[in-house]
């Protein structure tokens, strides 16, 4: 019978119930599609910015990340490559050692970060190798090969087939210098990492450097990426505390960019939050409206016995309907756009350069769609629906019968 | 008559003060939202660019052309640059100051990091990029000797150096040998420019050319104005009078476009956000309105019926929905203001975002900004919402004949 009622009456104000589930609607899909957007795009950002070289989950010598120095090195990389290989969540490991050198071609001499790695792991650990734009990407038997980024060989003034030299220090801070020979040339879009950064074959340079079983990060490929965090705790748990080792996930090693994503998506709802104001401002004025022109009718209900509860419940009833007749469908079209965005990402190659200056190399975001965070956002917007319902209804229940009927 | 309006308008509005008044907050919730984020948006802006134009690129910046392209120590500024007349004695210009930089290495006992080497007048730097507000640690000085050096708190925390500390400095000279300094940490500053702070040391500039092996230019002049609206003015004069063969003169949105597409992005955003609210807040006044058009008909019935014109009853509905709409201006205006005089005032404190603020190189505490047309578009925005909301109420009730109305009721 409630039910009834509660259409009878939503029926009969025709106009006013169509704003209000038109406006739920348009709520309800802008907070599932911006939610899923920020989420997409956020996540595309430190994907991005993730694997183009630092990985997700970085093992490094006590205290290295906050203070580098030759005394804070993985110095036992052969006891903590057993200790890896023996761990079925772990798909790759590889070392890095990474100094910063002096490349001097013979034009220009510049600071540089060069980065002795495993070629065939590095690979598959960042995306180095599909950064290749001329010549070749290193091997494991290179000798004196350098992989220069794109940038750094423009200022260098060098390309494929030039030689340059190195000066720079060892692990055991002793001089280490070389001519190197450039290989290839990459490009990952991230100017400042194309601008500085250079890497040779590790067995090649581990004698020039003294790297015998030493490296200044090791990074560890997990099988699936979304449990890195949970594989960090447990490498911490497992490495003998004698290695003296730290084992952090890329939440830590980039947590500037993490925190960065949040403050964008604090300020995203912020926005969001202020146009969901005035909608639920709109909402309590037009329960009101409707309330109010049916305050005699109420007034009679409770005259011939219906009690506060049960005209508490119809007009609650009849609110229910209409936040859920916009909800449902705001959330399944902000779903519906979230998905298509998902598989086809808004270009922003117009951006691109706006981007690269904070280190993100993207020129596509997508959207996410996720089921729990589209009803997430339904739910918060049901609530907020009814919250905003409830201070009208609360008014008019409260009324007594007689006053309720003398109501014009 | 317009005082018979106003007085009946304003009766009206009070017979349903609960509804006026809810119609009024809204507003004036929706405007003060509005406002507050408008004004922090545009101070994070606005405090990106002008830290930039202070550690940067100043207004206006002159370079050697080709310099941009390809940063040699053989593409420099002449010292005679400084004595031309447009640039001594201009009153556009408010401070200037020459940089001359290059790259190198910075090493420490245990690390090592690529840096830009700026030579700099120490005193006019100071003023110029106002270094004092931006010192972190220690002092702004180079030392009796010319030996000390002031770093960006980025790179001074990758090598993990301290004030007093030494660190060692190396670069290819003119000549193209490598040559090695041992400079003292004398400062520490924090610019808010994240390039500026990662990688920057400000050193003696006499020092910086001997240890570069040049007697004399500099890699760039960089201009502050009195007012930075006339920028392009200045571009203009200075393009006329110096050789632009041999100088490059480029404004700071010339050199960072990223930034002025950010301020521009973040105009149209407002102006989107605006009309969304404001679209909204007028569906608002027009379910009040249309509610309380419908609800007089049969007063309205008598007063066409004794005599008063349409025009009349429109101009007392319309004044109705206005005062509604300016209800909630003053309300939204007024508390909107007071929220961001506070803000300009003591910022808006994001220190526990550091990390994330310092990545886009935001500064940590927000200084929002006032513009007036914040104002005058919320304004037009309103009365325009408030006086569509009651376009379609007021061709329903002239749809409505008296008798049929009288009759109706």
């Amino acid at each position: 019978m409630f039910l009834d009622l509660a259409w009878k009456n939503i029926c009969s104000q025709r106009r006013r119930s169509l704003v209000t589930v038109l406006l739920l609607l348009f709520a309800t899909a802008i907070l599932v599609f911006s939610g899923a957007f920020m989420e997409g795009s956020h996540r595309q950002m430190i994907r991005s910015a993730v694997e183009i070289y630092p990985s997700y989950l970085q093992i490094t010598g006590n205290g290295y990340r906050d203070e580098p120095g030759v005394d804070r090195l993985v110095f036992d990389l052969a006891a903590l490559n057993n200790v890896l290989n023996a761990q079925s969540e772990v798909a790759l490991a590889t070392s890095r050692y990474e100094s910063f050198a002096l490349l001097v071609s013979d034009h220009q001499a510049l600071g540089a970060l060069l980065a002795a790695v495993e070629p065939d792991k590095e690979a598959q650990v960042s995306r180095l190798k599909q950064s290749l734009i001329r010549g070749e990407y290193l091997s494991n038997n290179d000798q004196n090969q350098v992989y220069l980024g794109r940038e750094l060989a423009q200022r260098l003034k060098v390309d494929v087939g030039s030689n340059l030299a190195f000066v720079g220090s060892g692990a055991d801070s002793s001089f280490a210098a070389d001519r190197l020979h450039v290989k290839g040339i990459f490009q990952t879009g991230l100017f400042d990492f194309d601008n500085s950064s250079a890497f040779v074959n590790r067995t090649y340079i581990e004698p020039l450097m003294a790297l015998d079983n030493t490296a200044s990060h090791v990074i560890v490929l997990p099988h699936n990426p979304d449990q890195v965090q949970d594989l960090a705790r447990l490498l911490s748990q497992r490495l003998p505390p004698e290695l003296g080792l730290e084992v952090r996930s890329w939440q830590e090693t980039m947590s500037g960019l993490v925190e960065a994503m949040t403050v964008d998506s604090i300020f995203g709802y912020l926005t969001l939050s202020v146009l969901f104001l005035v909608i639920l401002f709109v909402i309590t004025i037009y329960t009101l409206l409707a309330i109010m022109a049916r305050t005699r009718e109420i007034g009679i209900l409770r005259a011939i016995g219906s009690s506060q509860r049960q005209i508490f419940t119809l007009l609650l009833l009849e609110g229910l309907i209409l936040t859920l007749a916009g909800v449902i469908p705001g959330g399944m079209l902000g779903g519906a756009f979230a998905w298509y965005f998902q598989e086809n990402p808004f270009s922003f190659s117009a951006w691109e350069e706006q981007f690269k200056q904070y280190n993100l190399a993207v020129s596509t975001l997508p959207a996410l769609f996720s089921l729990t965070q589209i009803l997430r956002d339904m739910i918060i917007m049901t609530l907020a629906a009814l919250m905003a319902m409830l201070v009208p209804l609360l008014r008019v229940t409260r009324l007594r019968p007689t006053e309720a009927m003398r109501h014009v | 008559m317009y005082k018979l309006i106003w007085h009946m308008a304003w009766n009206a509005l009070g017979r349903r003060r609960g509804r006026s008044l809810l119609v009024t907050l809204m507003i004036g919730a929706s405007l003060w939202g509005l406002l507050f984020m408008e004004g922090i948006y545009d101070g994070m802006t606005e405090q990106m660019i002008d830290n930039t134009v202070k550690s940067d690129s100043g207004n206006l910046s002159l370079f050697a052309q080709g310099y941009r392209l390809d940063p040699s120590l053989d593409r420099l500024l002449p010292d005679s640059l400084l004595n031309q007349q447009i640039l001594r004695t201009n009153p556009l210009i408010k401070s200037r100051s020459i940089r001359f930089s290059h790259t190198g290495l910075l090493a420490t006992a245990h690390a090592a990091r690529q840096v830009q080497i700026q030579g700099v007048p120490l005193e006019e730097e100071i003023v110029h990029a106002g270094l004092s507000d931006k010192l972190a640690q220690g002092r702004l000085h180079f030392g009796s000797d010319g030996n000390g050096a002031i770093l960006g708190h980025g790179l001074a925390g990758k090598l993990r150096v301290s004030i007093g500390q030494k660190i060692i400095l190396s670069a290819q000279d003119r000549q193209q040998n490598i040559n090695s300094l041992v400079l003292k940490v004398n400062g520490i500053i924090r610019s808010g420019n994240q390039p500026i702070d990662d990688k920057i040391l400000y050193m003696d500039i006499e020092q910086c050319r001997e240890f570069l092996g040049v007697s004399q230019g500099f890699s760039q002049l960089s201009l502050i104005l009195h007012n930075p609206d006339n920028t392009a003015l200045l571009q203009e004069q200075l393009l006329r009078e110096l050789d632009d063969s041999a100088i490059e003169i480029l404004r700071w949105d010339q050199l960072y476009p990223a930034l002025l597409q950010g301020r521009q992005v973040m105009k149209t955003f407002n102006l989107i956000c605006n009309l969304l609210v404001f679209c909204v807040a007028g569906l608002g006044v027009w379910g009040v309105m249309t509610v309380s058009v419908l609800e007089r008909l049969r007063e309205f019935g008598i007063m066409i019926a004794v005599g008063t014109s349409f025009q009349q009853i429109r101009a007392q509905v319309l004044l109705e929905s206005t005062l509604l709409g300016l209800g909630g201006f003053i309300l939204g205006a007024g508390s909107g203001v007071a929220t961001l005089l506070w803000f300009v005032e003591h910022g808006l404190n994001l220190e526990v975002f550091q990390e994330g603020l310092q990545a886009f190189g935001m500064d940590t505490i927000i200084y929002a900004i006032i513009r007036p047309d914040y104002f005058t578009t919320a304004l037009i925005a309103i009365l325009l919402a408030c006086t569509a909301s009651v376009i379609l109420p007021l061709r329903r009730l002239k749809q409505a004949r008296p008798v049929t109305i009288l009759n109706s009721q």
